[in-house]
């Protein structure tokens, strides 16, 4: 082979509970292959570099025709909910224990607040792991209190000699004045170098101490585990020759970076699974000229959803996830457990219950045949006939069992119910539709978005089944479903930009804002962007910046973002902000006051480099008959009765074919389920396209 | 209605719910409701009974009475728009004068469906002190200024009125102004929520629903009576004293009789009235005793008026649990809160399912300053609440709250900002909690440097009497203080209701009791108590003398021989 004629390979790789998904693209010919692999649980390493390596020598390439590599990781959220970080400890001011262990001593939501038998959840630092310095910062940054370093050394010491791996420094008002924090970095540097440092002021220079500190003792948390990951990917890597200086990770924001920098900065890839699918969902959007979208991501275990709105999708700040607070940027994605694998039960009261435990992989829905006996979400859509047991999941590697399934709804939800099997079939696809209803409520009409103007982007194994329905019943605008569902999320890891976010808090009346003085606070914000992305070796025409502001009425404690246009600033555009901010808070809250003063909390900028991304179209024949495509019929349980309705193949769609609801169309990967009344078009980017009319 | 649109509609209401009360949050002005969340919101039928609740729970009764009562003066009168607000609590349903309810009419073709509601507690609404609850008060009058129920909103906007007394007669008004807004823009976006799903649905639909709820809440709560024993309980528990006169306690006393689905409560053996500002009214007493029932029997239960309608209540007129005009109700809290322990106490001898209280002590404290950061008179306003008591299988967690479960403790990072004072300490305190097999959650102190003039009022409840443990259980070796100066040459204790100026550089501290304990205490794992010891909850010497674990100072580690031996003899002496 000549050096001339070498492919140039971009890789993504998202690894999810079942499967490692992969998306390759040819950056010469532009063509893409997608491939799927079991995850390996141990390590997911395992998995991304053996099913690399037997893909690169099945097309007979060498692996150095990967020149970027990016990947989506579980390894954070997994860490979190199993319990497997780090042995983790945490360095405070004197006197202030009281903030990590109270925490925010509200108890969330539901009937926990009632409960006299109340349990905190977990917290990831043991009190006797806590160490205090003396030292103190005024809310003013001045130093009240000179740190002592005697005080920081001992802290160093008993810490090592309980074997901290990792410890987070979170002192007071360390967002005014950090010298504290690094000075107490630099003499762990000193006096213990293998322990991994993280601090507060670098990882989340934010007013409210506990949320700082919540969300610094997570990034310690999780900081050893996933470096140690990051490493061991990078070293199989470059073993078998995937050597670019181009290999990325995708964090929460959607934004890919470094492994160095994720490395450093684990807290804010928790969610770097779930961001990739936002990512696809956002490119697609801005290629269909769709403005709004809910990406909904259905899996096996649980559904992702997300907004994107105006061809941007919609980030938050901060809040909790798996139960901990952590205060750093992220895509406002919405998980609730409910998926194929979920299962279904009757509670004490004799209500119908769907989650959150899940069938998972092993033993799997009823219907897999590996000893689940509990039924699922995928056997209640077997017993309905919208999955068949002819036509098998996953691309052919699992056959369902209908008999199966009809014992497990009997067993465990019909005759506790005094129902059919049919009738709690039917339940339970409606309950788990219901949840998923509610997910897709958290990110959008509680935010006050009114779902008619969104379509949903219907994508996971399980998202074409259930998406059309869900649509409809929430009277929204369309549905979106992409070219292969099972992979759309790994597509994503081929379109992230590289983007780092960057934070200065300081409150002023904005009315007594200069531009100029913004003006100094972004170029330093700017300053430090360019400097961390050239260092991963980009060139500044490669790369923009995005600029925003946390803004609140005098007196008010919360903050909404309201984004600038590029640097200079201009008193035009001070004035336009103040006006954009009144009108979000009106659309959000219900009230506004445009004669109060503004002020200005937070300065945001993120530094983004645009890298080349993947094709997002797949090529559709341009003739042909819909009626070709259909390959059979199927009877349906729909409305309480049964229904014969076309089963059609995807694959054999032409453009501008349309099917008319009740239908299934089949792929490898997923199957689409129409109700009566809906029409389906295959555009001619390969995107089956819903238009409700309501 | 099908039990799955039934549930279907119940998730969507939740939503609007909790929708109304995160709006209410994060756009508020006042650190109370914006950081420390003290307010809720809710949804009511037409006949303004609640049908689902959100934010504090013992709100439950408040909207109901205040609901009850707009409806009542306002019958024909009420347009689509309007919004009402009311915080007197003879005449709407108010728990004190600070906490200002909103209420909002959803109109549906014409016709009132459902009612939208808020409450949201006021930093300063005038009367004797900054933040309007005073020790001092001796009728409601000394309190703040009252609002029955009147027309804040309409379709033209804000009422420029009651706005105008709204912010004469208080010392923070811009909070104040911008607090009620936050309150109208809740109730208005959950009452556009309502109607949509309306069109979704249909009016009949949504209020069958709403129907349905509360017979499913009465009923649920009739089916978990009903496995208890049938029988009698008593409960009493006394507050320091009611401020006035120091040396006489005033008991809470509650007679449970459970029958079948059945239960009464019988307040009737509680104190007389008195004269200082410790009486609560009968919608206080109401709320903290159902709240017990509740977590006692099934938090599941959804909370809404079917709960009310399963308690029947023996309250009579004139007690210190059912104050009447124009007694001082102010503070409502820890009465409330004593109400909640005995009842507890007096469940405990019905029930197998026993808990034991948590710390007793809690309320809350103002701090008035003239001149705040921002150059404006501002008043800083907490709740100290602190943990919950042992149960048959934990330790009453640290940082939880019994009764204001959704009330978080403020930032002290936003305090310093925004006031001139400084904290000091914020941390466990050892030996606090009450020993148990499992202990209670631990106490805290708290400590604040004033950086300028002040004038504190401190709200709190028993510095005398203390918890109890249950099952053998231990309660709280100490009780909760309040301390001026504390470790110096000027410390002076504080009782737990009083206003006092303080000049610049005071320091003022709370000291948190802990929660009561569960069981046995020389049954508890000696590596539980030397994880204790470790992480600073229980001293080395209360190791021994609560729990008889002997514990190596050096090594820290268990000595089993000693502890083996201290128990066996523990064992014998009380033998």
């Amino acid at each position: 082979m000549n050096v001339e004629n070498r492919r140039r390979l971009r890789v993504g790789v998202d690894t999810g509970g079942t499967f490692t998904d992969f998306v390759i693209l040819d950056e010469s010919s532009g063509e893409i292959d997608v491939f799927k692999v079991p995850s390996t649980r141990s390590n997911q390493s395992d998995a991304i570099v053996s099913g690399l390596a037997n893909y690169l020598a099945g097309i007979d390439e060498l692996a150095d025709a990967v020149v970027f590599f990016c990947h989506g990781t579980t390894v954070g959220t997994n860490a979190i909910l199993e319990g497997s970080g780090a042995r983790t400890g945490l360095v405070i001011t004197d006197g202030f224990r009281g903030v990590y262990e109270v925490g925010e001593q509200a108890r969330g939501q539901g009937s926990v607040i009632y409960d006299l038998f109340f349990e905190k959840p977990r917290q990831l630092v043991s009190p006797r792991y806590t160490e205090e310095v003396l030292e103190r910062i005024t809310a003013t940054g001045e130093e009240l209190i000179a740190l002592d370093e005697d005080s920081a050394k001992r802290a160093i010491e008993h810490l090592v000699r309980h074997g901290a791996e990792s410890v987070a420094v979170a002192l007071l008002f360390s967002f005014k004045n950090p010298q504290h924090e690094q000075r107490i970095k630099e003499i762990f540097s000193e006096l213990a170098p293998w322990i991994d440092v993280s601090v507060s002021s670098d990882i989340a220079p934010e007013i409210r101490e506990y949320y700082r500190m919540s969300t610094t003792v997570v990034n310690a948390y999780l900081n050893p585990l996933l470096s140690r990951y990051i490493n061991r990917l990078d070293v199989k890597l470059r073993e078998i020759g995937v050597t670019s200086d181009q290999r990325y990770i995708i964090r929460s924001n959607g934004g890919v970076a470094s492994f160095s920098s994720a490395a450093a900065r684990s807290v804010q890839t928790i969610l770097s699974g779930p961001a990739a699918g936002v990512v696809t969902a956002q490119h697609v959007a801005a290629l269909g000229g769709i403005e709004n979208l809910v990406t909904f991501d259905m899996g096996g275990t649980s559904t992702d959803v997300a907004l994107i709105r105006q061809g941007e999708p919609v980030r938050r700040m901060g809040g909790k996830v798996h139960s901990l607070d952590v205060l750093v940027p992220m895509l406002d994605i919405h998980t609730v457990a409910a998926g194929g694998g979920t299962i279904a039960w009757v509670d004490d009261m004799g209500v119908l219950q769907v989650g959150p435990r899940s069938a998972g992989s092993e033993p799997g829905p009823a219907c897999y045949g590996r000893g689940g006996v509990e039924p699922t979400v995928t056997d209640a859509n077997l017993v309905l006939g919208v999955l068949s047991g002819s036509h098998p999941l996953a691309g052919g590697a699992l056959k369902l069992d209908l008999e199966l399934a009809k014992n497990s709804i009997l067993e465990k939800v019909a005759s506790p119910l005094g129902i059919s099997v049919l009738e709690a079939a039917r339940g339970i696809i409606e309950i788990v539709n219901v949840k998923m209803q509610e997910a897709i409520k958290v990110v959008s009409s509680n935010r006050g978005y009114d779902l008619r103007d969104f379509y949903l982007f219907a994508f996971g194994g399980a998202g074409p089944l259930h998406g059309c329905q869900i649509a409809e019943e929430m009277g929204m605008k369309g549905v979106i479903i992409p070219p292969y569902p099972g992979v759309t999320s790994a597509l994503g890891l081929l379109l992230s930009d590289i983007r780092h976010d960057f934070v200065h808090s300081d409150l002023v009346d904005l009315s007594t804002l200069a531009p100029s003085g913004m003006k100094s606070i972004f170029d330093s914000l700017k300053s430090k962007g360019t400097e961390l992305l050239q260092s991963e070796g980009f060139n500044m025409g490669q790369c923009h910046f995005e600029l925003a502001m946390d803004l609140r009425y005098g007196g008010q404690g919360y903050e909404l973002t309201v984004g600038l246009p590029e640097l200079p600033v201009t008193s035009d555009d001070l004035a336009s902000l103040r006006t954009r901010f009144d009108q979000a808070h009106l659309q959000y809250t219900g009230h506004f006051a445009p004669d109060e003063k503004v002020e200005v909390v937070n300065y945001r900028l993120a530094a983004i480099a645009s890298v080349p991304s993947a094709p997002i179209s797949v090529s559709v024949s341009q003739s042909g008959m819909v009626d070709q495509a259909e390959i059979g019929r199927a009877e349906i349980y729909v409305g309480r009765k049964w229904e014969n309705v076309p089963v059609y193949q995807r694959s054999r769609l032409p453009v501008n074919g349309r099917i008319e609801g009740p239908a299934l169309i089949l792929q490898n990967d997923s199957t689409t389920y129409l109700t009566s009344g809906q029409t389906a078009v295959m555009n001619d980017r390969g995107y089956l396209i819903l238009e409700m009319s309501h | 209605m099908d039990p799955i649109t039934l549930e279907v509609l119940g998730y969507r209401m939740g939503e609007v719910v909790h929708t109304m009360e995160h709006l209410l949050f994060h756009s508020g002005y006042s650190p109370i409701l914006r950081e420390s969340y003290d307010g809720s919101a809710t949804i009511l039928d037409r006949n303004g009974y609640v049908v689902a609740g959100s934010g504090a729970p013992y709100h439950l009764f408040p909207y109901y009475y205040t609901a009850q009562y707009i409806i009542d003066r306002f019958k024909g009168e009420i347009s689509p728009g309007d919004s009402f607000m009311a915080n007197d609590p003879y005449h709407s349903g108010n728990s004190h004068v600070p906490d200002m309810a909103v209420v909002t009419p959803v109109f549906f073709d014409g016709e009132i469906i459902a009612y939208t509601a808020c409450i949201a507690h006021k930093p300063d609404l005038g009367g004797l002190v900054p933040g309007s609850s005073s020790a001092g008060a001796r009728e409601i009058f000394h309190e703040g200024v009252l609002f029955p129920g009147v027309r804040i909103w309409s379709n033209d906007g804000i009422n420029r009125d009651v706005e105008a007394i709204l912010r004469q007669n208080s010392r923070t008004p811009d909070e104040v102004a911008g607090d009620v807004r936050a309150q109208v823009g809740c109730t208005q976006v959950g009452a556009q929520r309502i109607v949509s799903l309306c069109q979704e649905y249909s009016a009949e639909e949504i209020c069958q629903a709403f129907e349905e709820w509360i017979v499913i809440s009465q009923r649920r709560l009739g089916d978990e009576l009903e496995k208890i024993p049938d029988g009698v309980g008593v409960g009493t528990a006394y507050l320091d004293n009611d401020s006035v006169d120091l040396d006489r306690p005033v008991k809470i006393e509650v007679k449970v009789t459970k029958s079948g689905s059945r239960i009464s409560l019988d307040f009737s053996g509680s104190n007389e009235i008195v004269t200082g500002p410790v009486n609560i009214r009968p919608q206080s007493t109401e709320a903290g005793a159902t709240l017990v029932l509740i977590g006692l029997l099934d938090p599941k239960i959804p909370i809404n008026d079917g709960i009310r309608r399963a308690v029947e209540f023996i309250n009579p007129p004139g007690r210190v649990t059912h104050a009447v005009f124009p007694a001082p109700v102010n503070n409502y809290y820890p009465t409330m809160h004593l109400v909640y322990c005995s009842v507890l106490k007096a469940m405990d001898q019905l029930t197998g399912r026993v808990v034991a209280p948590a710390a007793l002590g809690i309320g809350g404290n103002t701090i008035g300053y003239v001149k705040a950061r921002n150059g404006l008179p501002a008043v800083q306003y907490e709740l100290q609440n602190t943990s919950l008591g042992g149960t048959p299988s934990n330790d009453g967690a640290f940082g939880a709250m019994a009764m204001n479960q959704v009330t978080p403790s403020t930032s002290l990072e936003i305090l310093e900002t925004e006031y001139p004072m400084r904290v000091t300490r914020f941390e466990p305190l050892v030996d606090s909690a009450g020993p148990g097999e499992f202990r209670g959650g631990v106490g805290y102190v708290r400590e604040y440097e004033l950086l300028s003039a002040a004038k504190l009022s401190i709200r709190m409840g028993q510095f005398k009497f203390g918890g109890w443990g249950v099952n053998g259980g231990k309660g709280p070796k100490t009780t909760a203080k309040a301390v001026l100066n504390d470790g110096s040459d000027t410390e002076e204790l504080l009782p737990p209701l009083q206003t006092r100026d303080l000049p610049s550089g005071t320091r003022f501290a709370i000291k948190m009791s802990g929660g009561g304990g569960y069981g046995n205490p020389y049954k508890r794992d000696p590596q539980r108590v030397l994880l204790d010891v470790t992480n600073g909850y229980v001293s080395v010497e209360a190791a021994v003398e609560d729990y008889g674990v002997a514990i190596n100072r050096d090594s820290m580690t268990v000595d089993d021989e000693k502890t083996l031996e201290l128990r066996s003899n523990k064992t014998k002496e009380r033998g």
